[in-house]
């Protein structure tokens, strides 16, 4: 379109006017809109742009990011497939943050926020990272991360004396003590935010922990590990701005003495692994946000203390729930905005019966993942009816029950889809027959919103999957397990959904000629990753060998950075040119 | 050929015509599948269709399945995909002989229904298409991944219960019908009253698991 390459789009506004203006345009899309106007925009927008989100680290490298974005302070980075969190990934897959670490040391200046999700950190990064912008890093976030241990903690905590927000959420942290803890104890008085729930982080000390209350006034959410409750009693009285507590163990056998420990003032968001609700009954209703994943109640606990919570917006829970607890929560928590129900391992199941009823109940419902026993096309019609607010929805069906009331659900599904508008993510892990190819077209043709799907043994052809592929115009990022899609189909539908720039795939039909179906969707610019049927021995809880078989993978996905070079070797990387 | 799809289809609205390929048969009590190009001679379509007009016309209840002890039985042909019922395992067995000795490949015969075949064969199965068995298959060996951080704490805890028997079998007749307070052995209501002594096991320290 350019002619003359030399002369400058005249857009018409000064450079000054749109330094005024930009700062106010911090969305991802609308920067992009705005960096292919002109290339002085670009410019512009390069040298002014703020937070950069790198979906998946190998679409790019880091210095490609340090060239173009030399000013940006935030920076959030995702390694390995979400199914890593499912333990379907090799743990050496990849994902290294060292070429990011680097960057950032040698040309970032700027950055002040980093957050790296699902990726392996070394304990050598994180002393790099330290040593170069510890006098400036106010966040850090290694959620979900494995490959170091306390010794590179120890980095950061004598370090980043800046640090507001240190998160190793759901990391794997070898650890060989405490004192990177102390540390942060004996450095910090600023921080705001301390999250190492999830781990198996132990010997941290409670004094430690006290000694971060009574230095930092700020401190507003901290989450830990099992850390006896009782010894943090005066935790607690330090703390006296907390709004988030997390984590912690209830062992001691004098149950009285757990009435001696007061929670402080403002506590409003709260996970608690224990069966001592009544202690929480005196501030129920200030809490707007409950974590029951690693709590002992059952069904009965869970009306009693929900109902006691009018001002609930968040709720993580089990299936222990049930469909009576659904009940409660939608007669009493009326403001309830996200709900999440993880898979429990007992007897009590969450089904239909407990879906309508929330869907009634709960209307300013954004965000609904639960696992479910049994579920029919009304109870999905009424979510498609009353949830409008929904933009994040995912059903997985539990395969406790030998058939299911009502099936197949593809009315139901289009129905939901039809309703929630707002609808951007959709997760649906069904069984084969729930749900057919008539229902997989549905989905495509439905949900022109919706950025990612993950599909579980939905469709049961080829057709499906064709139809499928006729729509989901806005679909990026693609995720389906148990499918009877042969390697031409994929291939077909990578090629055909229009705005897809990742798919990952387990269990599929191969094909006999290896791997040539799949390079149909080869493009410039597209990496196809295989992982090949693998068999697995863990040893189970009773030291029993436990032989997991793993369905061949496919990841493929937009990249500027070309194939990988860093992949071990249970990864094949496809590469139409060998 | 084309008037016994026509008349499938009369019996069968639902029946969806797959995207042209060579012709396969999946017992759907086995896992039997035959590779490659299939040609199926025409005195084998008459002897299916005939099959086919003795027991579409007759959708399998519930009760009626069971009382025969039948298996379903899938065919993909030319591009269009038939489910037959209450067809006898003998009868079975001829067919796919036939259909063996036409395309002459070995045929891996195996008896066993897969729970999924039976789980679906209930009324309104079989006016759907049904995926293949390799796909019933893998649904079956394969159990729902769980989130790995929900599983350890799940495993810890059931070792200080002193649980053995993590999976309690899910097929209680009143699982469903089950909304009032759970007994189950993953939870244990401690509530204001006093704990049961014999309810509790004697824990390790909580940070030592």
């Amino acid at each position: 379109m350019e002619e003359r390459r030399t002369a400058p789009f005249n857009t018409g506004m000064p450079d000054a006017v749109l330094k005024c203006v930009l700062p106010y345009l911090d969305g991802p899309r609308d920067r992009a809109s705005i960096s292919l106007v002109c290339r002085r925009w670009y410019e512009l927008d390069s040298a002014s742009r703020k937070h950069i989100t790198i979906a998946f680290c190998y679409t790019t490298t880091a210095d490609r990011l340090g060239r173009r974005f030399p000013a940006v302070e935030s920076l959030k980075v995702k390694g390995k497939p979400r199914a890593a969190m499912y333990d379907l990934i090799p743990d050496d897959w990849g994902g290294y943050v060292r070429p990011w670490v680097q960057e950032v040391a040698a040309n970032l200046d700027r950055l002040r926020w980093l957050h790296f999700r699902r990726m392996i950190v070394r304990d050598s990064d994180l002393e790099v990272l330290a040593r170069s912008r510890g006098g400036v890093l106010r966040a850090l976030k290694l959620d979900k991360c494995s490959g170091f241990s306390t010794d590179g903690l120890f980095h950061i905590g004598s370090m980043c004396r800046e640090l507001r927000t240190l998160c190793l959420e759901e990391s794997s942290i070898v650890e060989l003590d405490g004192q990177w803890l102390h540390e942060i104890a004996m450095n910090n008085s600023i921080l705001e935010t301390l999250n190492f729930y999830r781990t198996d982080l132990v010997q941290v000390s409670f004094e430690d922990l006290e000694r971060i209350a009574r230095n930092c006034c700020n401190l507003t959410s901290v989450k830990i590990s099992n850390c006896e409750i009782l010894d943090l009693v005066g935790f607690f009285r330090a703390a006296a701005v907390l709004e988030e507590f997390c984590g912690g163990s209830f062992n001691n056998e004098q149950s009285d003495r757990y009435n001696a420990v007061t929670f402080p003032p403002k506590l409003c968001r709260l996970g608690l692994g224990s069966h001592r609700m009544p202690s929480v009954f005196p501030f129920a209703s200030l809490l707007n946000k409950l974590d029951l994943l690693y709590a002992l109640l059952d069904t009965e606990d869970h009306c009693l203390l929900i109902q006691r919570c009018p001002n609930l917006e968040i709720l993580e829970t089990r299936t222990v729930i049930g469909d009576r607890g659904l009940e409660v929560l939608a007669q009493s928590c009326k403001k309830l905005k996200r709900l999440r129900i993880e898979r429990g391992s007992g007897n009590v199941s969450v089904s239909h019966r407990g879906l309508t009823v929330l869907a009634q109940g709960c209307l300013a419902l954004e965000y609904l993942a639960v696992y479910v026993s049994d579920i029919t096309n009304a109870s999905l019609e009424s979510i498609g009816t009353y949830s409008k607010n929904l933009c994040d929805f995912r059903l997985a069906l539990l395969d406790r029950e030998e058939t299911i009331t009502d099936f197949p659900l593809d009315n139901g599904v289009r129905a939901l889809l039809r309703g929630c508008e707002k609808l951007r993510r959709l997760a649906l892990y069904l069984r084969p027959g729930v749900l057919t190819d008539v229902g997989l077209g549905y989905i495509g043709r439905y949900s022109p919103n919706v950025r990612w799907m993950f599909l579980g043994y939905v469709g049961s052809s080829d057709t499906g999957l064709f139809e499928f592929s006729k729509g989901c115009p806005s679909l990026q990022k693609l995720e389906m397990m148990g499918c009877c899609f042969s390697e031409r189909a994929l291939a077909h539908a990578a090629l055909q959904l229009p705005s897809l720039r990742y798919l990952w795939v387990q269990g599929y039909q191969t094909s006999s000629q290896s791997s040539d179906d799949l390079l149909a969707m080869a493009r410039p610019c597209r990496n196809i990753e295989l992982i090949p049927a693998r068999r697995v021995i863990t040893t189970d809880q009773v030291e029993e060998a436990v032989v997991l078989e793993h369905p061949a993978q496919i990841l493929a996905y937009c990249s500027l950075a070309g194939p990988r070079t860093d992949f071990p070797e249970t990864v094949i990387s496809l590469d139409p040119v060998l | 050929m084309e008037e016994e799809a026509e008349s499938r289809d009369q019996l069968k609205p639902n029946t969806v015509a797959v995207k042209q390929v060579a012709g396969d048969i999946a017992a759907d009590n086995g896992v039997a599948k035959l590779g490659g190009s299939v040609e199926l001679e025409s005195e084998t379509l008459g002897f299916l269709s005939q099959k086919n007009s003795q027991n579409c016309s007759l959708p399998a209840s519930g009760v009626n399945a069971l009382s025969l002890a039948l298996s379903q039985l899938t065919i993909f042909y030319d591009g269009k995909v038939c489910v037959f019922d209450a067809i006898p395992v003998e009868k079975m067995r001829e067919i796919m002989l036939i259909a063996t000795t036409a395309a002459g490949n070995t045929v891996d015969m195996k008896n066993a229904a897969t729970d999924c075949a039976t789980a679906l064969a209930s009324q309104q199965a079989q006016l759907y298409p049904l995926p293949g068995a390799s796909l019933c298959k893998l649904h079956a060996e394969l159990p729902i991944a769980r989130r790995h951080s929900l599983q350890r704490f799940l495993e810890k805890r059931r070792d200080r219960l002193g649980n053995r028997n993590p999976y309690p079998a899910p097929s209680t007749p009143n699982t469903k019908t089950n909304l009032g307070a759970a007994t189950s052995p993953e939870s244990v209501c401690f509530g204001t009253s006093p704990v049961r002594p014999d309810e509790l096991q004697p824990k390790a320290p909580a940070h030592a698991a």
